[in-house]
């Protein structure tokens, strides 16, 4: 029985730090409807900055979490501004193909040698880690730390988001930007915005993920990003709550799918799942039907 | 014996309720036309004859035969085809092949005869074109038979929708605002044009309209909505001075003064 | 019609000579009938996609299901004289099928979702492949399968390529492509036009993955040697640029775009210098933005060569 609250414990760290990945997601798909392919890099990148940051340049450890975040927040911007921009009304699916274009180009030109290498690197270790044991089930600091600052981020989002006026403006936009920009908002910046916050919040669980899987390398961003993102659709993508509750679902699922069924067939699992709720609700947990006007 | 029968109709979208208690009868060989502001219902009305919404509650009832709930391709080949509001052409084909992919329930030949090239695939398709390039002689069209459907002035487009309806040989044909964009010439050629459709095609036709000298004209009688339910029925010249469907355009009478 | 099969023949007389010969070297050779094997998988994304504008991000996994099958079979039975044919059957008739289990659900969504299902699709396919060896340790696994026969040549190749390319060019020019190409404009009205849309959304994805395992049995066979990461989700990306650059609903743009791809993945390994190797994987997205951002259509747009279109018959209807 410990050794399933065990099993939930871990999937919920794994979730919390897919979350903060599907915030971004599901932010820029609310507002641009775009899967931004290249997202699961940027969480990537967050990663490293964070692995520089710690043994290269010895920055103390809580000035890390900013570092990583503005560094990422202009990537993310840039890449907006750059290749995104200029698509904003072409189809959709030119939009994809081109995020997927940016994801391809971050991972293949970070493995380049006189970037980050292709090899895979070891995260260090920024403090000791205690272990505190209850009833049987361990939890370390690490896992309290990811819980916090995830709760951290989540209330600042949602103070953001919900109570400031930059927020509204970026729901107005979302829901009709071209009403939004008629009501006087610059639609441009909330859409920088947008990209800025979420590829913030992605910068730190790429942290969070090198601390807590201390493995990193260029490719690391591909599963978790597209994890995040199936999490995202579970969850109703464009919904804020949806992408924080997909995420933990995800995270639980496949961390009780390797515990008990197979590690090797963990991921087959997930998906197929997703594959599954998507033929039942494809709006998702929380999501409304969008129906075509005729 | 009536050729659509309609019972207790209602469609809600999330709060709002589209259409209300909606009944209806029409027979074959009528000339039906539906008119009501902006925001009735009308449109919710067609797309639910249609099969492109599911209603929430009623009957649609055609040729004696339950077509409720049943997928838009199934009800066109049982004989009820319709224009949209807005032309919703194939953008990206010509206008034969807009024609033509609306024949296509009655072309008759397997995938095999189109990989192969058999005779039957020859014949088949040959027979459509003569039958396709008669009925574009007709109305008038055959010279912009093979440029892009959306090359063309607006007048012609609508018209090109109209055939479209027409080719898939319907018993029923529902036309939602066919004069819209047109100019007054154009107009009372439609109107020359739909009477002879109908006539020698034996339809049926179910109209919505918003000029009234169309509808009253052309119509053997009209049904009035307001608020997704029906609030008058009856032949023009009664509608015309029913005081609800009055009030329901102009608004009540104590604001005019 | 009789234009385009003329065409193969010559094309076909040509290289047969230049490989007896001994004109092209056997790395060459093989680069040769790699390029028809793409242009076969690129043709089916080609009518899931270009023509009926299913956006499936999975056409690698189909690929693979026919290579695996195709070869299990070959490999099993390699004295078995019929084995050719019958595994052939089975690279098409594998992927067909479950395509067509999967199609039904799936094909049902919009498009962005049918996008991630597909993805996801991919990815399960994969780990399939990876595990493949609890099934049989024939299939290989993640160390990948050995020993394929080498049964793939240039005739083989040449009449599949020839066989598609007639296939898909009498489909496209026929109600059966007239309906794909009403239900990728609109939808709604191909459906209310009497198109029964569902029900050839299913079968244009059906065929073209079947397109995607035939593919899959002459890739197999060419290289003898499979490894899942062969069928990975960025091997679908690969075809979806090929189908994108070519012009979506080209047959023409596909066909060039399939040589060109080889060309420029080959070339580039080539006449590279070995400390630049790497760069041809950034080269390549950077492509793939490019042509987004100034072409989007891909080079050929809708335009299709005089040789694939309607043929004659039609022609004289003009008046």
């Amino acid at each position: 029985m410990s050794y399933l609250f065990q099993q939930l414990l871990n999937g919920l760290q794994l979730g919390s730090v897919y979350a903060l990945i599907a915030l971004g997601y599901t932010m820029v798909y609310g507002i641009v409807r775009l899967i931004n392919f290249a997202h699961g890099d940027i969480f990537m990148v967050g990663a490293y900055v964070g692995y520089f940051a710690l043994s290269v340049y010895r920055i103390p450890f809580p000035l890390v979490f900013p570092l990583a975040m503005v560094v990422c927040a202009v990537l993310g911007m840039t890449i907006e501004k750059l290749v995104y921009k200029p698509l904003r009304f072409a189809p959709r699916i030119n939009l994809l193909i081109t995020a997927i274009g940016v994801s391809l180009f971050l991972e293949y030109f970070t493995s380049l040698r006189f970037v980050f290498g292709p090899n895979f690197l070891a995260y260090p270790q920024p403090f000791k880690i205690e272990r505190l044991n209850i009833g049987g089930v361990t939890i370390n600091s690490i896992t309290i730390m990811i819980f916090a600052i995830v709760f951290l981020l989540l209330l600042i989002l949602e103070v953001i988001v919900y109570r400031t006026r930059i927020g509204m403006a970026m729901r107005a936009v979302s829901y009709d930007k071209e009403t939004a920009s008629l009501m006087g908002i610059n639609v441009d910046n909330i859409i920088s915005f947008t990209f800025g916050i979420g590829s913030a919040l992605a910068a730190v669980g790429g942290i969070l993920y090198g601390i807590a899987y201390p493995q990193i390398h260029p490719f690391m961003g591909i599963m978790p990003g597209l994890k995040a993102f199936v999490a995202a659709v579970l969850g109703g993508i464009g919904i804020i709550k949806g992408a924080v509750c997909g995420a933990l679902i995800m995270g639980i699922v496949e961390v009780l799918a390797s515990a008990y069924i197979s590690s090797t067939l963990r991921d087959a699992i997930a998906f197929s799942l997703l594959i599954l709720f998507l033929l039942f609700k494809p709006t998702g947990i929380f999501g409304r039907e969008e129906s075509e006007k005729v | 014996m009536s050729l659509l029968r309609v019972r207790d109709l209602h469609k809600n979208f999330g709060g709002l309720k589209a259409v209300n208690s909606f009944f209806l009868n029409i027979s074959p060989g009528e000339f039906v036309g539906l008119i009501g502001p902006n925001g009735a219902g009308k449109t919710t009305v067609f797309n639910l004859l249609t099969g492109i919404y599911k209603p929430d509650r009623g009957e649609i009832i055609f040729e004696g035969e339950e077509i409720t709930g049943l997928s838009p391709h199934r009800i066109t080949q049982k004989g009820m085809s319709r224009t949209f509001q807005g032309i919703r052409l194939f953008k990206e084909m010509t206008v034969l092949d807009n024609i033509r992919t609306a024949y296509h329930p009655h072309i008759q030949y397997s995938l095999p005869d189109a990989l192969f090239r058999t005779k039957a695939f020859r014949r088949k398709e040959e027979e459509a074109m003569e039958y396709l390039i008669s009925l574009a002689k007709i109305f008038k069209l055959e010279k912009w038979l093979k440029a892009e459907a959306r090359s063309l002035p607006y007048g012609e487009q609508r018209k090109v929708e109209i055939v479209r309806a027409l080719v898939a040989r319907p018993k029923l044909l529902l036309l939602d605002e066919p004069s819209c964009g047109m100019n007054p010439r154009e107009v009372s050629e439609l109107m020359e044009l739909l009477t002879y459709v109908k006539e020698r095609y034996s339809l049926t036709v179910f109209l919505i309209e918003h000029r009234m000298p169309v509808v009253m004209g052309i119509s053997e009688r009209i049904v009035v909505m307001d608020f997704g339910e029906i609030i008058a029925e009856g032949r023009p010249e009664e509608v015309r001075e029913n005081p609800r469907v009055i009030e329901a355009y102009l608004g009540k009478s104590e604001w005019q003064s | 019609m009789k234009q385009l099969f003329g065409l193969l023949v010559i094309i076909y007389l040509v290289l047969r000579s230049l490989f007896t010969f001994g004109l092209i070297n056997p790395y060459g050779q093989q680069i040769v009938l790699y390029t028809g094997i793409i242009m076969i998988w690129a043709l089916g994304l080609n009518l899931i996609y270009g023509f009926s504008g299913q956006f499936s991000l999975g056409h690698a996994a189909f690929y693979g299901l026919g290579a695996y099958a195709g070869a299990l079979l070959t490999k099993l039975f390699p004295s078995f004289f019929a084995i050719v044919p019958l595994s052939l059957l089975v690279s098409l008739l594998i992927p067909s099928l479950v395509a067509f289990l999967i199609g039904i659900p799936v094909l049902r969504l919009r498009s962005d979702y049918l996008a991630i299902a597909t993805l996801g699709f991919g990815i399960v396919v994969k780990i399939l492949f990876d595990n493949a060896d609890a099934l049989t340790p024939k299939l290989g696994g993640s160390r990948g399968m050995l020993g394929i026969p080498k049964y793939t040549n240039l005739e083989i190749v040449f009449v599949f390529v020839g066989i598609t390319l007639i296939f898909i060019r009498n489909l496209i020019y026929s109600k059966y492509g007239r309906a794909l190409l009403a239900l990728k404009d609109d939808e709604i009205t191909a459906d209310v036009m009497g198109v029964s849309t569902m029900r050839y959304k299913v079968m244009a994805f059906t065929f073209g993955s079947g397109l995607a395992g035939l593919a899959g049995w002459l890739y197999a066979h060419l290289y003898t040697f499979l490894h899942p990461t062969n069928f990975e989700f960025l091997k679908s990306i690969d075809c979806l640029l090929i189908v994108v650059l070519g012009g979506m609903g080209s047959i023409t743009g596909t066909v060039i775009a399939s040589i060109v791809w080889v060309f420029l993945i080959e070339g580039l390994r080539s006449f590279l210098p070995s400390y630049l190797i790497e760069w041809r994987f950034i080269i390549y997205p950077l492509l793939l933005i490019m042509m987004m951002l100034r072409r989007p259509q891909g080079i050929f747009g809708k335009k299709e060569a005089r040789l694939f279109r309607e043929s004659s018959w039609y022609e004289s209807f003009k008046s």
